[in-house]
C-alpha cells in the first residue's frame, strides 16, 4: 500500500515516514505543497496524509485541485486546526478523514488502513482466502489456523493481491505500490517475492492461492479456494 | 437604581402641580377680594342712600324712610336690615325686618365705614357696614356732601348732631359663589395637573425613546457579537456623540478580542505541532523499540522540540512581562558599535553557512545611555530574522548613528517574498510569511518581542521595504531618561 505524506514539520515527517514504513506501507514524503500536489497527480496513492498549513501551497488548495481534476485518492487531513468549522471545511472540500494534531501514531495507522479498506470496498479487516486468513488490522496471516511469519514486503504483496482479488495486478503496479523508488530494486524482485510468499502461504495439496498470468501479472481468484 | 425617567417626571409633575395650585389660589383670592369689595361697595352705597334720607332740623334728627320704597327692609324672605342711632345710643329708626331687635354696633365714632361679618337675626350669614355721619341740615350746602364722602373729615363734638347707621344684608349668595369658585378652581387645577402629568409622561417617554432604543441594542451585545454596532433609527443631536463613542469602543473591543482570540489560537497551534511531533516520536519509538538507531535519533529530536517549546514559553513570558510593565530596566553607557559587533558574532556562523555577507556602518564612538541587555535582545532578534529569511548569498547590512541626542540603528536584508501589505503584520505575534511556517525554530515571536522591548526603552521600531530589502529601523532618544519610561526601575 502506498502513501503520500505532505507535512512541513521535518521531525514529524521523519518519524511518520519511519513508522508508516515499519507498518508496511510504501511512503513518499514531501514538505512542500506544490511538490506534494505534483506527486499526487503523477502517482496512484492509496492514501494521502495532508497537512493544511504548508509552504508553497496550502493543504486545502491541494485537496480542491485534486478533486477538481477528478482524482479520487483518499485524503486524510492531519492538522493542528481543531475548530469544527476547519474540520467541516476540509471534509466538504473532499477529504475522507480529519485527524487533529497531536495524535496517536496507532490511530493514524488505523485510520489509514480504514481508508484503504474503503478504497477496495472491504469493510472487515479480515480477508479469507480459503485456508489463508489475513488480519489487515494486526497485519498477521494464518494458514490452516496456524500463524505464518511474513516479512513486511511479503505481507504488503499478499494484502495488495488479496484486496484486488479477482483482478490481475501487474508487475509494475506491484513495484509502484510496494517500493518508494522502482530504480532501486532488482529487475526480478517481484518474481522472487511471489515465489517466497507462495512457499509460506501455499498449503500442501491445495490449488494455488496466487495465480500467474503469463505476460500480464498475478492475481488471487475472487472465489479463492 | 436611579431612573432618569423618574428623576424627570417627579420634579416636573410636582412643580407643575404646585404652580397650577398656586396660580389657581391666587386667581381665586383676587376674584373673592373683588366680589367682597363689590358687596361692601353696594352696602356702602345703600347706606349712603339711607344717610341722605336722614336730616336734622331744630336740633332733632329724622329719617324720611318709607317701606314701600325700600321693600327689601320689610320682606319676609331674605330681608335686609338697618338701624339708625344717635351718637348717644338713642335709636332713631330700625327696619321692620329687625322686629325690634338691634344690630350690633361698635363703640367708636368715625366717618370711615366699618365693614364686618355677622350672623343676621334670621340666622343667615351676613355683612354689615357701619357709618357715623352728621345728618344734613336744611342750610347745609355742598360741603356736607363732601364731608359725607370724606372719611377723614372730623365729626362734631356734639354727639346729638352725629348719627350712626348700621346696614346689614345676607352674604349667603356670595359665600355660595365663593365655594363654587373654589370647587371649580380645584377641579380645573386637578384636570390641569392630570393633563400636565400625562403630557410630561408622554413627552419624556417620547424624548427618552432613542435612549431606550440604544439600551435595547446594547443589551444584545456580548463577547460573541462584537461586530454589531449601535445604529439608532432616528439619531438625536444629544445622543450621537454617545453612540459614536460607544461604537468606537466596540470597534476597539472587537479588535482586542479578535487579537486575543487569534493569539490564544496561535499559541495552541504553535504548541500542537511540537506536541504532535513528540507523540509521533513516542508512538513510533514505542512500537518498534528494536530500531535502535532510529530511536536514538529520536532523542535528539525530542531535545530540539523541548528547546523549541521552551523558546516559545520564554518569549511569551517576556512579552507578558512587557505587557504588564514588570520588565525592569538597567541604565548603562552602551558602546553601540561594540554591542552590534558582539551580537552579530552569534549569528556569523549561520550567516557564513548561507553565504551571507555582513556590512556594518557605524562610527567608532557611538555611545548611548540605555539598557544593554534589552538592546542586545532587540538586535539579536533583528539579526536572527535577517539571517533566517535572507536568500543564500545575499547581503545583510547594519548602520548605526547617534546625532543630536537621537539614536538610530537600521538592519536591512533582502526580502523577496515580503509584500508591502505584510509590513503591518511583521510585529503581530505568531505571524510568519507562508514559507516561514516550515521553520520550526521561528515561532513568529522574535519581532513582536523586539518591538515590545523597543517600546519599553522608549524607542520606535519600524519596518519598510526599500527596493526589495526589508529595513527594520530602531530609533529614539540616545539617553534613556527615567521619566521617559513608565516602568523604569533602578537595578
Amino acid at each position: 500500500m502506498k502513501l503520500l505524506v505532505i507535512e512541513d514539520s521535518e521531525r514529524l515527517r521523519r518519524s511518520l515516514g519511519h513508522g508508516l514504513r515499519r507498518a508496511g506501507f510504501a511512503v513518499d514524503l514531501t514538505p512542500d505543497g506544490r511538490e506534494g500536489l505534483a506527486y499526487a497527480e503523477i502517482n496512484d496513492y492509496d492514501v494521502i496524509v495532508l497537512d493544511l498549513m504548508l509552504p508553497g501551497m496550502d493543504g486545502l488548495t491541494i485537496l480542491r485541485t485534486l478533486r477538481q481534476k477528478g482524482r479520487k485518492t483518499h485524503v486524510l487531513i492531519l492538522s493542528a486546526k481543531d475548530q469544527v468549522q476547519d474540520r467541516i471545511l476540509g471534509l466538504e472540500l473532499g477529504a475522507d478523514d480529519y485527524l487533529v494534531k497531536p495524535f496517536a501514531f496507532e490511530e493514524l495507522c488505523a485510520r489509514v488502513r480504514a481508508l484503504i479498506r474503503r478504497r477496495y470496498e472491504t469493510k472487515s479487516p479480515s480477508i479469507h482466502l480459503g485456508e489463508v486468513e489475513i488480519d489487515t488490522a494486526r497485519q498477521s496471516v494464518l494458514v490452516q489456523g496456524e500463524p505464518v511469519a511474513l516479512t513486511p514486503t511479503e505481507y504488503a504483496l499478499l494484502e495488495l493481491l488479496a484486496l484486488r482479488r479477482g483482478r490481475v495486478v501487474t508487475r509494475e503496479q506491484i513495484l509502484a505500490q510496494l517500493y518508494e523508488s522502482e530504480d532501486e530494486v532488482a529487475s526480478n524482485v517481484v518474481e522472487v517475492l511471489v515465489c517466497s510468499l507462495r512457499k509460506k502461504i501455499q498449503p500442501a495439496g491445495t490449488p494455488p492461492v496466487i495465480v500467474t498470468r503469463r505476460g500480464r501479472g498475478y492475481l488471487i481468484e475472487a472465489s479463492s479456494p | 437604581m436611579r431612573s432618569i425617567r423618574r428623576r424627570l417626571i417627579v420634579p416636573l409633575l410636582a412643580g407643575s402641580c404646585l404652580l397650577t395650585l398656586a396660580a389657581g389660589l391666587l386667581l381665586d383670592n383676587l376674584i373673592i377680594r373683588r366680589l367682597r369689595a363689590e358687596l361692601d361697595h353696594a352696602l356702602l352705597a345703600k347706606a349712603r342712600a339711607l344717610v341722605t334720607l336722614t336730616h336734622q332740623a331744630d336740633g332733632a334728627v329724622e329719617i324720611d324712610f318709607a317701606d314701600e320704597f325700600m321693600p327689601e327692609f320689610s320682606a319676609r324672605n331674605a330681608p335686609e336690615y338697618f338701624e339708625l342711632w344717635l351718637a348717644d345710643g338713642t335709636v332713631l329708626e330700625r327696619s321692620h325686618s329687625l322686629g325690634g331687635r338691634d344690630l350690633p354696633r361698635s363703640p367708636r365714632l368715625a366717618r370711615e365705614p366699618l365693614f364686618r361679618d355677622l350672623r343676621l337675626p334670621d340666622g343667615r350669614p351676613g355683612r354689615l357696614v357701619e357709618v357715623a355721619f352728621v345728618p344734613q341740615a336744611e342750610d347745609d350746602d355742598d360741603a356736607w356732601a363732601e364731608k359725607l364722602m370724606d372719611p377723614t373729615a372730623p365729626l362734631p363734638h356734639d354727639q346729638l348732631r352725629t348719627a350712626v347707621l348700621v346696614l346689614a344684608r345676607s352674604r349667603r349668595e356670595l359665600d355660595l359663589l365663593i365655594r363654587s369658585l373654589y370647587a371649580v378652581s380645584f377641579a380645573v387645577a386637578a384636570l390641569l395637573a392630570s393633563a400636565l402629568g400625562l403630557l410630561v409622561h408622554l413627552s419624556i417617554r417620547h424624548g427618552l425613546r432613542p435612549l431606550d432604543e440604544i439600551g435595547r441594542q446594547v443589551e444584545t451585545l456580548d463577547a460573541e457579537r462584537l461586530d454589531l454596532r449601535i445604529r439608532p433609527r432616528s439619531p438625536t443631536l444629544e445622543l450621537t456623540p454617545v453612540v459614536e463613542r460607544l461604537n468606537a469602543l466596540l470597534a476597539r473591543l472587537q479588535i482586542a478580542f479578535e487579537r486575543e482570540r487569534r493569539f490564544s489560537s496561535d499559541i495552541a497551534h504553535e504548541l500542537r505541532t511540537p506536541l504532535a511531533e513528540l507523540r509521533s516520536l513516542a508512538g513510533v519509538g514505542a512500537r518498534w523499540p528494536e530500531d535502535r538507531e532510529a530511536v536514538r535519533a529520536y532523542f535528539a529530536d525530542v531535545d530540539a522540540i523541548a528547546r523549541q517549546m521552551e523558546s516559545i514559553v520564554v518569549n511569551l513570558l517576556s512579552l507578558a512581562r512587557c505587557d504588564s510593565g514588570q520588565e525592569s530596566l538597567e541604565r548603562a553607557e552602551v558602546d553601540l558599535r561594540e554591542l552590534i559587533a558582539e551580537t552579530w558574532s552569534r549569528f556569523a556562523p549561520d550567516a557564513e553557512a548561507k553565504g551571507l555577507t555582513f556590512e556594518l556602518d557605524a562610527g567608532p564612538r557611538l555611545t548611548a545611555i540605555s539598557d544593554r541587555g534589552k538592546l542586545r535582545l532587540i538586535l539579536a532578534n533583528l539579526f536572527s530574522n535577517a539571517v533566517t529569511y535572507s536568500p543564500a548569498g545575499s547581503a545583510v547590512s547594519c548602520s548605526a548613528t547617534v546625532a543630536d541626542g537621537k539614536l538610530e540603528v537600521a538592519v536591512a536584508n533582502p526580502a523577496p517574498l515580503l509584500q508591502p501589505g505584510d509590513l503591518p503584520l511583521l510585529f503581530e505575534r505568531f505571524w510568519r510569511k507562508d514559507s516561514a511556517r516550515a521553520d520550526a525554530l521561528h515561532a513568529g515571536l522574535g519581532l513582536p518581542l523586539a518591538k515590545a522591548f523597543a517600546d519599553l526603552l522608549g524607542y520606535a521600531l519600524t519596518a519598510e521595504l526599500d527596493g526589495g530589502r526589508l529595513v527594520l529601523r530602531l530609533h529614539g532618544v540616545a539617553t534613556l531618561q527615567r521619566a521617559g519610561v513608565s516602568s523604569f526601575r533602578e537595578p
